[in-house]
């Protein structure tokens, strides 16, 4: 018998054929005897097993069984992983875009002021207070020309 | 309110509490469905300690996901399912550690079961029903976790193809496959113990 034909004839014990098709099936399986003998066997060892489940018993004492679901539950608990406590990943983005803005406004700004001769020429250096981000500011008054270095923190 | 007042609350009741935090309304739940989850467990992964950490696994994260169970479905069908597709993680782990099976080549490469004589239907007639159960059990034993699971999923979930395929992480023609497979090696293995007993 070919395969998918065994394979059609279990799909009509297990009841997974549209009207059509286990009706053909059935068919198949009055007119000719492998395929009736096919279709008896799947179903008898189907009932068969069906009707006998294996029963197993837990091989420990409740107390035992539920003592370590217990300490797994408070340890669990004891560590909080409550993703709403969290920062949200976007929000280390943020805080680098904006103090990343905020130094080169504040760059851009001395740059201004500096060409319209508020600021003096004795300033060569500026630090920036931002924690993750380091400039260093050079301006050449010979050259007449300002240079300005922006570095992460986490590359020192 | 004692573990005692519990034991007389339904199912519904001891989950509402637990859902509150009520560690004694869960541990009766525990303790009323504890062999069945387990039971599910071993008959998958077939050996003991795998079955109970699995099975404790399963506890522990219904436990942690008791607000996600809104009454579709019984209590125990919930725990099933979360302990079945823990099972189905670990056996796929597994699967990726060994070799495949000498069972799984001879199905792929064309389907041991087409050798299979046809079986007498009924082949156990006047066996006690314990002793059926044995039976079924060294039977399961003795298939592969691929073509077993597939068995248990169908017969004992009661899970129609679809499901299985999905759960399994196959198509639904291997799943035809693999049970079909899996009935005639059962057959088989039931009829060769008749014959051998009535030597």
């Amino acid at each position: 018998m070919k395969n998918d034909l065994a394979l059609k004839i279990q799909a009509c014990v297990d009841n997974e054929l549209n009207a059509s098709e286990a009706r053909e099936v059935a068919c198949l399986v009055e007119s000719d005897a492998e395929a009736r003998a096919l279709h008896d066997e799947l179903i008898a060892i189907r009932d068969l097993t069906v009707a006998n489940e294996p029963e197993y018993k837990l091989p420990e004492s409740g107390e035992f069984y539920w003592s370590k679901i217990k300490r797994d539950i408070n340890s669990s608990s004891a560590r909080p992983v409550r993703e709403s406590s969290k920062a949200p990943f976007w929000s280390a983005i943020w805080t680098r875009m904006v103090a990343t803005c905020g130094v080169a406004v504040g760059i851009a700004l001395l740059i201004s002021v500096n060409r319209q001769g508020i600021v003096g020429p004795q300033v060569h250096e500026i630090e920036s207070a931002l924690d993750e981000m380091s400039t260093i500011t050079f301006h050449s008054d010979s050259a007449n020309m300002t240079v300005v270095w922006v570095q992460n923190a986490d590359f020192n | 309110m004692t573990q005692g007042d519990y034991s007389a609350k339904p199912d519904d009741a001891l989950v509402r509490a637990s859902q509150k935090g009520d560690m004694v309304a869960f541990e009766e739940l525990v303790s009323r469905h504890r062999d069945k989850v387990y039971a599910r467990a071993f008959s998958m992964m077939r050996n003991e300690d795998t079955a109970l950490d699995l099975s404790q696994e399963a506890w522990v994260k219904a436990w942690q996901r008791l607000a996600q169970f809104h009454g579709d479905s019984s209590f125990l069908t919930w725990m099933t399912r979360i302990v079945i597709n823990l099972c189905l993680d670990q056996l796929r782990k597994q699967k990726r550690l060994r070799a495949e099976s000498i069972e799984q080549l001879e199905e792929d490469l064309g389907g041991v079961e087409r050798q299979m004589p046809v079986i007498t239907p009924n082949p156990t007639e006047r066996l006690e029903r314990s002793e059926l159960r044995e039976r079924i059990d060294r039977a399961l034993g003795q298939l592969s976790y691929e073509h077993r699971t597939v068995l248990i999923l169908h017969e004992f979930q009661e899970l129609e193809y679809k499901e299985i395929a999905k759960r399994m992480e196959c198509s639904i023609g291997t799943v035809m496959s693999r049970l079909f497979y899996a009935r005639r090696k059962m057959a088989v293995l039931m009829a060769g113990w008749k014959r051998e007993e009535s030597k």
